[in-house]
């Protein structure tokens, strides 16, 4: 796999560098912002691109900016967002990039180099990913506040941020230390309470997960 | 109200009762043995001088006596006015005079002659009085009438008694008579001239007192009121008798009418004298009232009612641009009045400051103890506004100078979390990925266990930097507003919290003291209520931002504690205000508005 790296610390981006070429994927591109990184990626598209949110020159979110345009102009590219903080407004705002293959974990995953590297390979297979950090925070959340989530139970809440990561039923199934025929049942619950049809699709699922929190994020001003 | 107004009235009933008892005492003091001896005297004079009078007609004759003692008595009152002592002298001359008019009924001698020729003097001289009260100041033409009035009314009788003989006047053949050329028509044509010109001479009187009573201003106004009325009664009363004599209907009961009528002029005087110390006594009155007053509006008002001035100005002084301005914030120039007006300057007691200039009529100036009264009034409540007027002025200055120092407190905050931002948690995070590639790269078991728990280590560093940059400022908080970063604190809240946030952007300084009203409330919430649950609400109404944190929890906190004090102090920066109510048992209510316009 080929990656490219855009962040303006170059002491992150080097040692993310040194982990990912340790873990046998090829970091083909680094840049300290995005215009860089927009003008490189389009000579050697890699297969995912990742991105600090925050770069300069406000600070505030170049990350999600580039995110959108690399989106608009090269699909197929898969997009990690990383981020030093639990943003979990950035997080609803990447919704409206209206595809597959975009992600977004927080930047202490690089101590944990199973799930950043999985997460690579299933953003590069166009699917989404959601640090599972900000998923949980999201659904606690909501989950004080008077909504729908609140009626969830804990182990449904569990779930559903796992169906948010994007896993699979048998993927939650082995976190949750179950069956994975017992999985299906809480799911239709979630689906019920929450009012959103399943769908085979693990993608889809995940868009129904952002897609109720997006109108929940509108809604909420 | 109507209590209010009668027992009002009732004062001033009271302070009109006073000034005359002021006036009398004033007299013992000034001539009160003159009045108790020349009155009387007078009178007794006048009454001997009538003496034929009383036998033929003794209601004419105690009328003309009652009338002169009552000239005489208001002249001497009249002559210690300020101003007034011509005034006073003229009506004690009218007085005097008016019943040796009636000199001709002895019938003998130079008396016929002299009442003949001398006897409409008293006329004279109370036409005199009547014009110079209050402003002794006359007009020209003024002047001109007068002296035309006094020709007239010597000259004509003088003429007459000139071209006729006594016997034609009634008066008897010894007694003394011009008669120089007798001459029966012209004499009576002469006589209907004269009373012609006497009536011509009335009606131009009281032409003058009608133009004296509309040019009059202010104070003058008030005191002239009366006697206009008065002089015009009396001089339509002299117009009567003198078209009965045109008409040859004239007679003694005329003549009692007429004299009758004259007694309400030293009557109208006198409430004309007694209209001062009225005035005074509303001065009173006002000054406690504007004793309560803050505002200088109020004292233009006030000084219109008591120098009954109702185009009286106030001109109040700006210091920032060094000259007077008007209520409406127009410029006043005290240098250029206007005709009939005066600048009076007030200045604060220090005696130097300027605070106002008044522009008033300029017959405001003659009554000296009401205006100075009136000064010393306004000067208290003009000073206090003044004072007030700075006390706001230093006030904003103190919240423009808390203000800044908040704003520039924001910048460093805000630079602080950029720096631990991009330098320390970037430099941990950096090191983090280095340690993992490490991780990854090495064979060595022991190492590997190592590198783990060294990230694990860098993590918790981490959390904890990131707990010390929540403290100050999130960076969500400048991004996407304060509803966004009330979210973020409640995450970290281990207790259910309702959240309502349906509001917009506003300044970074109010968000930022909105965050951290929310962040002290809660983490009070945390540490003290033992709450079970909490609400944050947040709306805006009218350009204010109002954020409400309730617990369900003991309750008792103290407003006046550090935390919630220094809370208060920057609410009250942004000009807002924090209230909490915490009754034991019952949970806390914190509530911060915040303007926002």
């Amino acid at each position: 796999m080929r990656v490219a790296i855009a962040d303006d610390s170059a002491l992150f981006r080097s040692g993310l560098a040194a982990l990912l070429h340790a873990s046998g994927i090829e970091v083909v591109i680094e840049a300290a912002d995005g215009p860089g990184l927009l003008e490189q990626v389009t000579r050697d598209l890699p297969d995912v691109v990742i991105l600090d949110i925050r770069m300069p020159p406000t600070n505030t979110n170049e990350g999600l900016t580039t995110a959108e345009q690399l989106k608009e102009s090269h699909p197929g590219v898969g997009v990690l967002l990383l981020s030093a903080y639990t943003e979990t407004s950035q997080a609803a705002r990447l919704v409206e990039i209206d595809s597959g293959g975009i992600g977004y974990l927080l930047k202490d995953r690089v101590t944990d180099v199973g799930s950043l590297i999985d997460a690579l390979q299933r953003l590069a297979a166009g699917e989404t990913v959601i640090d599972s950090g900000i998923v949980r925070r999201l659904v606690s959340r909501h989950g004080r506040r008077e909504d729908p989530l609140k009626s969830l139970t804990r182990r449904e809440q569990d779930i559903l941020a796992l169906m948010a990561e994007g896993r699979s039923n048998a993927a939650i199934a082995r976190d949750q230390g179950i069956a994975p025929r017992s999985v299906e049942a809480p799911i239709a619950e979630i689906f019920r309470k929450l009012n959103i049809q399943p769908g085979p699709d693990d993608n889809r699922r995940v868009k129904a997960v952002l897609a109720w929190l997006r109108a929940h994020q509108d809604s909420g001003g | 109200m109507t209590g209010g107004r009668a027992a009002r009235a009732g004062g001033r009933l009271m302070a009109a009762g006073q000034a005359v008892v002021q006036r009398v005492a004033c007299l013992s003091r000034n001539g009160w043995l003159l009045a108790a001896a020349v009155v009387p005297v007078v009178t007794a004079l006048e009454a001997y001088a009538l003496r034929p009078v009383w036998r033929a007609n003794t209601v004419l004759a105690f009328t003309y006596v009652a009338t002169a003692a009552a000239f005489v008595l208001t002249g001497l009152l009249l002559k210690d006015e300020p101003g007034q002592r011509g005034t006073g002298w003229a009506l004690i001359l009218a007085g005097v005079l008016e019943p040796l008019g009636l000199l001709n009924r002895w019938n003998f001698g130079p008396m016929p002659l002299y009442a003949w020729v001398f006897g409409y003097l008293d006329e004279v001289f109370g036409a005199w009085a009547l014009l110079r009260y209050p402003n002794p100041r006359l007009r020209r033409h003024q002047r001109v009438f007068l002296v035309v009035l006094a020709a007239w009314v010597t000259g004509g009788p003088a003429f007459l008694a000139a071209v006729s003989r006594p016997g034609w006047q009634g008066v008897s053949a010894s007694a003394w008579w011009l008669a120089w050329f007798p001459d029966r028509p012209g004499w009576d044509a002469a006589t209907k001239v004269f009373n012609a010109g006497a009536l011509i001479l009335c009606l131009v009187f009281i032409a003058l007192l009608m133009a004296r009573f509309f040019r009059a201003r202010g104070m003058d106004r008030l005191v002239i009121t009366p006697v206009v009325v008065a002089a015009v009664a009396s001089a339509f009363a002299a117009a009567t008798v003198v078209t009965g004599f045109l008409l040859s209907i004239g007679g003694d009961g005329l003549l009692t009418v007429e004299s009758a009528v004259q007694l309400v002029v030293p009557l109208a005087f006198l409430i004309s004298v007694i209209q001062r110390p009225l005035a005074r006594a509303r001065l009173a009155e006002m000054t406690v009232e504007l004793a309560g007053q803050d505002s200088a509006r109020r004292v233009q008002e006030m000084l219109r009612r008591v120098l009954h001035d109702p185009h009286l100005d106030i001109g109040y002084w700006d210091p920032a641009t060094r000259r007077y301005v008007d209520s409406i914030g127009q410029p006043a120039d005290p240098a250029h009045p206007g005709p009939g007006r005066l600048a009076l300057h007030i200045t604060g007691s220090d005696g130097t400051t300027p605070l106002a200039v008044i522009l008033a009529d300029s017959s405001t100036v003659r009554d000296g103890p009401l205006l100075q009264g009136a000064l010393g009034a306004s000067r208290m409540a003009l000073e206090n506004a003044r004072l007030q007027g700075d006390l706001q002025e230093q006030l904003k200055e103190t919240r423009a100078s808390r203000a800044r120092i908040v704003e520039a407190g924001l910048a460093e905050r805000k630079q602080l979390e950029r720096n631990l931002h991009d330098g320390a948690q970037q430099r941990l995070l950096g090191l983090a990925a280095q340690i993992s590639a490490a991780r990854v790269s090495t064979t060595d078991p022991e190492a590997a266990t190592s590198m783990e728990r060294f990230s694990a280590e860098l993590l918790e560093a981490l959390s904890e930097l990131r707990a010390l940059a929540r403290g100050i400022l999130p960076p969500v908080l400048e991004q996407s507003g304060i509803a966004a970063a009330a979210e973020g604190v409640i995450e970290h809240v281990p207790i259910p919290v309702l959240l309502e946030a349906e509001v917009g952007r506003f300044p970074a300084a109010i968000e930022a003291t909105a965050y951290f009203v929310i962040s002290e409330a809660l983490t009070n919430t945390v540490k003290h209520a033992q709450a079970g649950r909490v609400e944050v609400i947040m709306s805006q109404e009218h350009q204010v931002l109002l954020i409400q944190v309730k617990d369900d929890g003991r309750g008792g906190a103290d407003p006046r504690g550090a935390g919630l004090a220094a809370l208060a102090d920057r609410v009250a920066t942004l000009g807002g205000t924090l209230v909490v109510a915490s009754p034991p048992g019952e949970g806390t209510h914190l509530r911060a508005s915040l303007p926002c316009a």
